[in-house]
């Protein structure tokens, strides 16, 4: 397996993935540095309150923003990880050695991971540096453990994006894989602004049909509601209040750890699921 | 056995593929194994190296079950479309190909030169492949076949991408394998490459084994023999070595017991007053049995 990971990310380095994922990041903390230097200069600095919401309102786009980008990059990276090797041919030469389909499914997955992960708690990191930098004492307090909290979470969508491009990986075609998990992700967003819609609506029926499809597209696609787990445990303060509550990037009601354990037997079952259709396919 | 198969059959939905293929492969031997585009050779290999699910049958390769991981370690393949990851460098590739085999890295480094220079490729070991051209890359992957010093060899069409003179190199790699005692087993087109290095073959037709045997059994080639002046002596003397043999004009063709007998015809033609003006073996011998085999129509 240790093989088949050093492949993965020697694949990374080599056709320079690695290298233009920084170098864009590196632009995008930019411009969004950019944006953060000019918004808070603009702020007036006499309302503290005024300071406080809007910097946890740009903190929240930078994190949404995060998340987007990242999500795009566990499902690009995943779609293709075992088709794409299955298309080309490589594997007759590889499976043919002692090596298991399962260890080679492993590795790449967890090659994949080794990549994202990082980049998420770099990501992530400059997001939050730069909102500190920039809104200087009018950053909202955000206590250590809300953000180890919060990123430990935000690790569950490259997680869980990349089982689900594998799963699929191992039967479909790469674009049909990635026309898939790119539409499920779409769905489980606009799943995930309707239901925040939904718990605003006054009228009883549109709130419970709103709040539904809210749900059943994060059962089916649970991207949405990892990133406003993740959101909601890093925009609440000590003292309970969620700075981001009201928003359309924010949470109302914080998912439930129950969901974030679905989340988590849902990624172990897809892994299983493609280790199961791995083994039992023709090369 | 280093290879036995029994009724072993690998279909797609009922079609294509092979069925019921019984072989057996003897140790150190190079065994050919032939048939027409699309006859199911590559399906064979490819189902015994565990890429395919048989649909029935058994195989044993060097004693285990096919699949068996262990046994992988002593087997080499080259497959018919070597494709590589196109980002490593030849010495990088052989070097993953190498630890995919659980070797030690040291053990694999040490070995990665005398590969590339048995391959022929010492001076293009830090090129990446997708520099390389066809032929290149069918020699870097014999290379990932023998990086381990495998036992049994598949080779799937080894020669396919390679000029004259790197066939000829192959053709060498390959007698040097089995000169150390490695089992070969080949899948090539061309015939005159079978018939030189084969100790044995099997002709696959349909998705049917027609044909198997050793090469000396199967391909007694008659010899040509132009005389001038034949007279009854003649005939009677050359009638003991083939009570069958024709004579058409001054062209005789019979059918000798061994090799041994040349020195012998020759001598009973010029002892009998005839003029001995050719005597020669027929060539294209695997040929003709191939072509009686599976027939000449181009198609499934």
């Amino acid at each position: 397996m240790r093989t088949i990971i050093r492949l993965t990310l020697l694949e990374m380095l080599k056709k320079k993935i690695l290298y233009l994922t920084i170098a864009l990041t590196v632009v995008f903390l930019g411009l969004y540095g950019t944006a953060l230097h000019f918004a808070y200069k603009s702020l007036p600095n006499e309302d503290l309150v005024i300071r406080l919401a809007i910097s946890s309102q740009l903190l929240s786009m930078g994190i949404y923003a995060s998340s987007f980008i990242l999500s795009f990059l566990s499902i690009f990276a995943s779609v293709g990880a075992i088709s794409s090797e299955i298309e080309q041919g490589t594997y007759d030469a590889i499976l043919s050695k002692p090596i298991s389909r399962t260890s080679v499914l492993l590795g790449r997955f967890l090659g994949i991971l080794c990549v994202l992960i990082p980049y998420l708690v770099t990501l992530m990191g400059g997001i939050l540096g730069l909102n500190m930098f920039f809104a200087g004492g009018a950053s909202a307090s955000i206590p250590a453990l809300s953000v180890i909290r919060s990123f430990c979470v935000m690790c569950l969508l490259p997680i869980f994006l990349s089982s689900m491009g594998v799963f699929f990986s191992t039967f479909m075609p790469t674009v049909g894989s990635g026309v898939i998990v790119v539409l499920l992700y779409f769905c489980a967003m606009v799943g995930g602004i309707l239901e925040q819609i939904g718990r605003v609506i006054q009228s009883d029926g549109a709130r419970t049909a709103l709040v539904n499809i809210g749900i059943g597209t994060s059962l089916a696609m649970p991207s949405d509601i990892i990133y406003r787990k993740a959101s909601s445990l890093l925009f609440t303060t000590a003292s309970g209040l969620n700075l981001t509550a009201e928003g359309m990037l924010g949470a109302s009601v914080q998912p439930s750890m129950a969901m974030m354990a679905y989340i988590c037997i849902y990624s172990i079952a897809l892994v299983f699921g493609a280790i199961y259709k791995f083994n039992t396919r023709d090369l | 056995m280093i290879i036995e198969t029994y009724n072993l059959t690998k279909t797609f939905g009922g079609k294509g593929g092979f069925s019921n293929v019984s072989l057996s492969v003897n140790e150190g031997e190079v065994f050919g194994f032939l048939g027409k585009n699309g006859a199911g050779k590559s399906t064979f290999i490819r189902t015994l190296l565990g890429l395919l699910r048989p649909s029935s049958g058994e195989g044993l390769l060097l004693g285990h079950p096919i699949g068996d991981m262990e046994t992988r370690r002593k087997i080499g393949y080259l497959p018919e479309l070597f494709q590589y990851h196109s980002w490593l460098t030849g010495r990088e590739l052989l070097l993953s190909h190498g630890l995919l085999y659980k070797m030690p890295k040291s053990e694999v480094a040490d070995r990665i030169d005398s590969v590339l220079e048995t391959v022929g490729l010492s001076g293009h070991a830090d090129k990446r492949i997708r520099e390389y051209s066809k032929g290149m890359k069918q020699r870097i992957g014999l290379g990932c076949a023998i990086i381990s010093d495998p036992e049994l060899l598949f080779l799937d069409e080894p020669t396919s991408a390679l000029d004259p003179v790197g066939r000829k190199h192959v053709r060498s790699i390959i007698l040097d394998l089995k000169s150390k005692g490695k089992t070969i087993f080949l899948n090539t087109h061309l015939l005159s490459e079978v018939e030189i290095l084969s100790d044995r073959i099997a002709i696959l037709d349909k998705g049917n084994l027609k044909t198997t045997g050793k090469m000396s059994e199967l391909l007694k080639s008659p010899l040509q023999i132009r005389v001038q002046q034949l007279n009854e002596l003649t005939v009677e003397k050359l009638k003991k070595f083939d009570p069958e043999m024709q004579i058409s004009g001054d062209t005789i063709r019979l059918m000798p017991g061994s090799a041994d007998s040349i020195p012998e015809i020759s001598e009973a033609i010029v002892g009998s007053g005839a003029k001995l003006f050719e005597l020669k073996r027929v060539e294209n011998a695997l040929e003709s049995l191939f072509i009686n085999t599976v027939g000449e129509e181009d198609s499934r």
